[in-house]
């Protein structure tokens, strides 16, 4: 068939619609004859014309019906769509709901953290607040904070308190507490040693007993005295952050001075055999040493030794050079 | 429909024009579920899938854009349907019509089915634009298989105008048809040749 057009469309059409005359059919016949081509090219024409089912399908489909279909099956889609909406708001209600009645149940009974440091540690609290937290000190805090932050502290600690003036953070340390919106400061409760005290870094905090009420600015710091009362005065202890940075920074520091710093950075306490020794001064600065070199250094400097008792180092010795 | 009105209708539709989603709709149904049948689908099952077709259709209008053409979206989809509906029919039908199914749906050229689709849909158009003495003649001479006999006993008109009317349907279809013949003839031959 490698011309179709042999023949016209008009009688390739009446052969397909068998409106042909006798001698049309003969010249159709004919043509198809010429090759199998043509008769296969005849054939498929014939049965894409042939198919009147084709027809009368298009004829029978109902348009109108079916758009009215179409819209139904679309409402129904938004239908369950909304429906799902409810469901799922419906399941985040409840969720809610749940977690209020869960949370107000437990409202009444708030999960209390106790924290005691084995070393240094950091932890952050449930609001952000970053405790460094020294050798043996305690922080006990709830899981959640209401609409205060309090918590009960022992030891020492630098706290680095998370900014938030709707909800003040409260530590209640040797009957005494330190408000504070959001600033940092060490925090020393009382030792058999050495007496309470807090050093401002940073910030604002209102300090308090049950009897007083001191406010520090940056570079204060406030003592609970051996009398029970407040002493705010400069600071001037640089190494009152030594145990956490590790750095002692000594300018014509007394030896007692000296000692004190040095047992509260690595948690030693010392005793001077010597008393002459105490009023010697030392100038000196240690960054990142270990308690044994720093000794040895003292050793060399003073001619002095170190015994080490039961709970405390025996300095032996000891003059100014 | 040429293709620029189908794109044109692509491009209104992806505008979220409603008027334009009814004349897709217009345009294309019966066409589609006459395609539809030819996967042997019965007429009722094959309107109900490209119904689901043009809900689809309609819930994804904004990302047609990305479509080729809104023609191919509609057979691609349509075929697609068809296919998954052969394919789980067979699921459920016995083995000897499982080999019969997968046969079937191996020897189906959708692009063929599609050619053939649009030319029967087009000529029955035409039928459609005739005098409606001469559709009503046409129509039983072809869809009802009368002799011109009958139909002119039937209708109580002489066989001349019944021949008549025919020759005049025959003409007009010739006009309307001839292009869409015309590739077909070139589908075929392809298809032959290859």
């Amino acid at each position: 068939m490698k011309n179709p057009n042999d023949i016209s469309n008009e009688l390739m059409l009446k052969y397909l619609s068998d409106t042909v005359t006798t001698e049309e059919r003969e010249a159709m016949e004919a043509w198809m004859a010429e090759s199998e081509e043509n008769s296969k090219y005849i054939q498929q024409l014939k049965s894409l014309w042939a198919n009147a089912e084709s027809f009368s399908l298009l004829d029978s489909i109902d348009l109108e019906e079916n758009w009215k279909g179409v819209q139904g099956k679309l409402n129904k889609h938004e239908a369950a769509n909304n429906r799902i909406f409810w469901r799922v708001a419906a399941a985040v209600i409840f969720i809610v709901s749940a977690a209020f009645l869960v949370k107000s149940l437990m409202y009444t009974a708030p999960q209390q953290m106790i924290f005691t440091a084995q070393q240094q540690t950091d932890i952050t609290l449930p609001d952000g607040t970053l405790v460094t937290m020294k050798e043996g000190a305690t922080l006990k805090y709830p899981e959640e904070f209401g609409n205060e932050r309090r918590v009960e502290f022992e030891g020492e600690a630098f706290f680095e308190v998370e900014r938030d003036t709707e909800r003040p953070f409260i530590i209640e340390a040797d009957d005494t507490e330190t408000l504070v919106l959001g600033t940092s400061f060490n925090l020393k409760t009382a030792t058999s040693y050495s007496g309470f005290e807090l050093v401002l870094v940073e910030g604002k905090v209102s300090f308090s007993t049950a009897d007083e009420k001191v406010v520090l600015t940056p570079g204060q710091r406030v003592a609970l005295g051996p009398n029970g009362l407040l002493e705010k005065t400069e600071n001037s202890n640089l190494n009152f952050q030594a145990w956490q940075t590790g750095s002692l920074v000594f300018e014509n520091a007394k030896m007692d001075d000296v000692f004190e710093d040095i047992g509260n950075a690595y948690n030693v306490h010392f005793e001077l055999e010597n008393p002459a020794f105490a009023s010697c001064t030392l100038t000196a600065r240690y960054d990142q040493e270990d308690l044994d070199s720093i000794l040895n250094t003292l050793e060399i400097l003073f001619n002095t030794s170190f015994t080490e008792k039961q709970d405390a180092i025996l300095v032996s010795g000891g003059s100014c050079n | 429909m040429s293709s620029d009105q189908d794109t044109a209708l692509q491009q209104r539709l992806s505008r979220g024009d409603e008027t334009a989603f009814q004349e897709t709709f217009e345009l294309y149904f019966k066409v589609l579920v006459l395609f539809a049948t030819k996967f042997s689908l019965d007429k009722e099952t094959a309107e109900d899938l490209v119904q689901d077709v043009f809900v689809k259709l309609y819930e994804q209008k904004e990302r047609l854009q990305f479509h080729s053409s809104l023609k191919a979206f509609l057979y691609q989809s349509v075929r697609n349907r068809c296919i998954d509906m052969i394919r789980s029919s067979k699921t459920r039908e016995k083995h000897h019509m499982e080999i019969k199914a997968g046969a079937e749906l191996e020897g189906l050229n959708s692009e063929d089915l599609m050619l053939q689709s649009e030319l029967e849909e087009k000529i029955y158009h035409s039928i459609g634009q005739l005098p409606e003495q001469c559709q009503i003649i046409f129509k039983m001479n072809r869809f009802e298989g009368k002799k011109n006999q009958e139909i002119a006993e039937e209708l109580n008109i002489s066989k001349r105008t019944v021949e008549t009317q025919i020759s005049k349907a025959l003409k007009r279809l010739r006009e309307d048809i001839y292009p869409y013949l015309k590739t077909l003839i070139l589908a075929i031959s392809i298809w032959i040749g290859g």
